[in-house]
């Protein structure tokens, strides 16, 4: 889906540096990953080689929220964020969906001051056939030599059913990466050289503000019985209102499209919040609590691109 | 929004080779400029390969799929053709 640069450009496992989303696009996105439609996309060239407008125009079948999350013990009427597991598709809706996303790129391919590209996004839908939820994003790609670094910010308003009102939802994530290509060790050997030149060092701070949490959102959905979601990367406190994660990883490039990948998460939740039960399940209002307990988690994974 | 869609539309061509009747240098200008693009808009995503994988009709086909789903202006997607033809 052409939201943001994460969905766009660098979501393939192949392409990611990490092995998992930034908070704002996890299991809990904040914006649905899947549109069915129809896209007008082109690109000017307004100055030097590589100084580029481009547009991607689009329309869709609408926000595709699951009604119920995996495991769920109950009818649940409110949805949810999560991507059903089973179809991708999750519960239909009769809303139509349309977005726009724009990149500007001010430095042509020669420059020596690297690469840069600025994009905007946006995404109007309804779902749950007549709730609506708007999206926005900005977003930037900066390469110069060995470095790599990108940045994303989005925000969600969405309508909420039974006067609860509106949820208004924002996240970040920006991230850093270096190869090593080109970097000798001293005193090392011309073996270890090798292998050195092949790491990248990479770090990403990502957060979510949502301070309104849906109980359905959460892990203990289904009457305390935890009910973790498809693509759950084991770090709770991404369901806590204010969830911040660090991640470090170092990348292991076998060949440009083939890699080991490791990463390490902490997860550092901020502030509380307010969590919203289900209509009919009491209670059915905003109950205070706290930060989740920190979390950490340590991943790997060998990834081959085509 | 709409007027870039037109101007965007303006400046579409059919093909992503370049034209038959362009100079040497004009290929070699192009050739140089594939080969800036090349890693920083197709090594993004996919390995490297050479251009002998494919024919140039071949090429083409694939260019003109990530010419759009990569928002390549026409003047790019030429140059990547090129350099994958070695220039020829």
């Amino acid at each position: 889906m052409p939201f943001g640069e994460f969905y766009e450009d660098y979501s393939a496992v192949w392409v990611n540096r990490f092995i998992t989303a930034p908070l704002p696009y996890g299991v809990n996105a904040l914006v649905p990953p899947t549109e069915i439609g129809i896209q007008l996309r082109g690109a000017v060239q307004w100055g030097e080689p590589g100084q580029n407008f481009d547009y991607t125009t689009w329309m869709g079948n609408g926000a595709t929220f699951s009604n119920c999350p995996p495991g769920a013990q109950q009818s649940c009427i409110l949805p949810g964020d999560e991507l059903n597991s089973q179809t991708n598709l999750a519960y239909q809706s009769n809303g139509r969906g349309y977005g726009a996303r724009f990149r500007f790129y001010p430095l042509p391919y020669s420059s020596e001051l690297g690469y840069l590209e600025l994009g905007a996004s946006t995404y109007n839908s309804q779902y749950f056939n007549h709730f609506w939820m708007h999206a926005w994003g900005v977003d930037f790609v900066y390469f110069v030599k060995n470095l790599q670094a990108r940045g994303e910010y989005l925000e969600m308003y969405r309508e909420l059913p039974v006067g609860l009102g509106h949820d208004h939802e924002e996240g970040w994530w920006i991230e850093f990466g270096y190869f090593l290509n080109g970097i000798s060790l001293p005193m090392a050997s011309d073996e270890v050289n090798y292998m050195f030149q092949k790491l990248e060092p990479i770090v990403r701070f990502s957060g979510v503000n949502q301070p309104a949490v849906l109980f359905s959102q959460t892990p203990y959905a289904s009457f305390g019985v935890p009910a973790y979601s498809f693509g759950f990367n084991g770090s709770p406190s991404l369901f806590a209102p204010y969830s911040r994660e660090v991640a470090i990883g170092l990348d292991f490039w076998i060949a440009p499209s083939v890699v080991w990948q490791t990463e390490l998460d902490f997860e550092l939740p901020g502030k509380g919040g307010l969590y919203y039960a289900y209509p009919g399940v009491a209670p059915n209002k905003g109950v205070p609590v706290g930060p989740t307990p920190n979390d950490k988690a340590f991943l790997t994974q060998f990834a081959i691109g085509f | 929004m709409t007027s870039s869609a037109v101007v965007g539309c303006s400046n579409m061509q059919p093909a992503s080779a370049p034209p038959a009747n362009i100079s040497p240098a004009e290929r070699r200008e192009l050739f140089r400029r594939g080969a800036q693009l090349w890693p920083v808009k197709c090594m993004q995503c996919h390995n490297a390969r050479p251009g002998s994988e494919f024919t140039p009709e071949q090429w083409q086909m694939i260019l003109m799929h990530m010419r759009t789903l990569a928002n390549l202006p026409p003047q790019d997607a030429q140059a990547v053709y090129v350099y994958l033809q070695g220039g020829r």
